[in-house]
């Protein structure tokens, strides 16, 4: 769970807002921001761009890395007018997306914007992923069949 | 508070055209060129420099400068590698008497190519006086004038093209402007 109160790591901290902002969907953003302390103004250091990504696994999840097949990426930087600059990476090709990323990324790392950023639109958002994970995970339960070894059977 | 400014503004487009630039200059020794006004080249380093370098360099190639703030400059927009000394550099960016062309990679007879493109800042450039220039893709002769290279600049630019095929090609940015000297092209001395 995301916490607003993790500033101890800094870069823990921007990581998972980070993952939670490029899980989100533009419109979901969208919408909580209107209720949000408006961002800052800002230039583009690069302008959203898409690429290709090789996105790599592990064998049974711990074992060998292997190529799983490519990704569109979307990435995008900018900077703030106070000089603080903000990244985006996030599959797809929604260049919209990458920017408020980005935009988002440089206010919440100004002390100032960052309580009432997180609490109203990185909180919604991480508690909106986990119930989705928590809802699939509990799908997923309910197909589990327990074996007994022959070992275990009296 | 990081002081990171953008790179080319369309970097398909400004980047092909530099390239053609570059290329046309190298084409046409002697003569000035000069790169659109759209790069905000870190503080230290001229404009046309820091479009050659935006245009060229990338990962595959190592770039050294003694500019420090041009480092994450060029890390965040080329993603180039930077040499650990000058001598190892395949681009060497140099601000006038402070280059010493010992310093620099030369190319050999069998790898040529291993040669180091050297983006020399200078004081001054102008066309119809200094050298006299003359080689492949010089109708005749040009006359160039550079200002702000150190003592043994213009010795070392002689032995460069008495060297030919080895040796190392050199573009003179003075600002947006820029100038080629491949190794190919013959310096003479000039009335000043």
């Amino acid at each position: 769970m995301w916490h607003s109160t993790d500033h101890l790591d800094d870069n823990a901290a921007r990581q998972r807002w980070l993952a939670v902002l490029a899980r989100a969907k533009l419109g979901e953003i969208e919408t909580l921001l209107e209720h949000a302390p408006a961002l800052p103004a800002f230039t583009l250091l690069r302008a959203p761009e898409t690429g290709l990504t090789m996105v790599r696994g592990r064998v049974g999840g711990v074992g060998d890395a292997f190529n799983m097949g490519e990704v569109p990426v979307t990435r995008c930087s900018v900077r703030q007018t106070d000089g603080r600059v903000g990244h985006a990476y996030a599959i797809g090709r929604d260049h919209a997306h990458a920017l408020v990323m980005a935009r988002l990324d440089a206010a919440l790392q100004d002390r100032d914007r960052h309580e009432a950023l997180s609490r109203d639109v990185v909180v919604p958002l991480a508690a909106r992923q986990a119930a989705r994970a928590d809802a699939t995970a509990a799908r997923a339960a309910t197909t589990r069949v327990a074996f007994e070894t022959l070992a275990g059977m009296r | 508070m990081s002081a990171l400014g953008p790179g080319f503004a369309d970097p398909v487009r400004d980047a092909q055209r530099v390239f053609r630039l570059v290329l046309g200059a190298m084409a046409r020794p002697g003569r000035i060129a000069a790169v659109p006004d759209t790069v905000q080249a870190p503080d230290g380093m001229g404009s046309a420099a820091a479009a050659i370098l935006l245009a060229l360099a990338d990962a595959d190639v190592s770039v050294w400068t003694p500019i420090a703030a041009a480092r994450p400059w060029l890390a965040f927009h080329a993603g180039c590698r930077f040499a650990g000394a000058p001598e190892h550099a395949d681009f060497l960016h140099e601000i006038g008497e402070g280059f010493d062309a010992a310093q620099c990679r030369w190319g050999t007879n069998e790898a040529p190519q291993r040669g180091a493109t050297v983006l020399l800042e200078v004081d001054g450039l102008e066309e119809g006086r200094g050298w006299t220039l003359a080689g492949p893709g010089i109708d005749g002769e040009v006359r160039l004038g550079v200002d702000g290279l150190g003592a043994g600049t213009e010795a070392a630019l002689a032995d460069n093209h008495a060297r030919y095929p080895a040796g190392f090609d050199t573009v003179f940015c003075h600002g947006a402007q820029f100038v080629a000297l491949p190794r190919s092209t013959r310096i003479g001395e000039g009335p000043r």
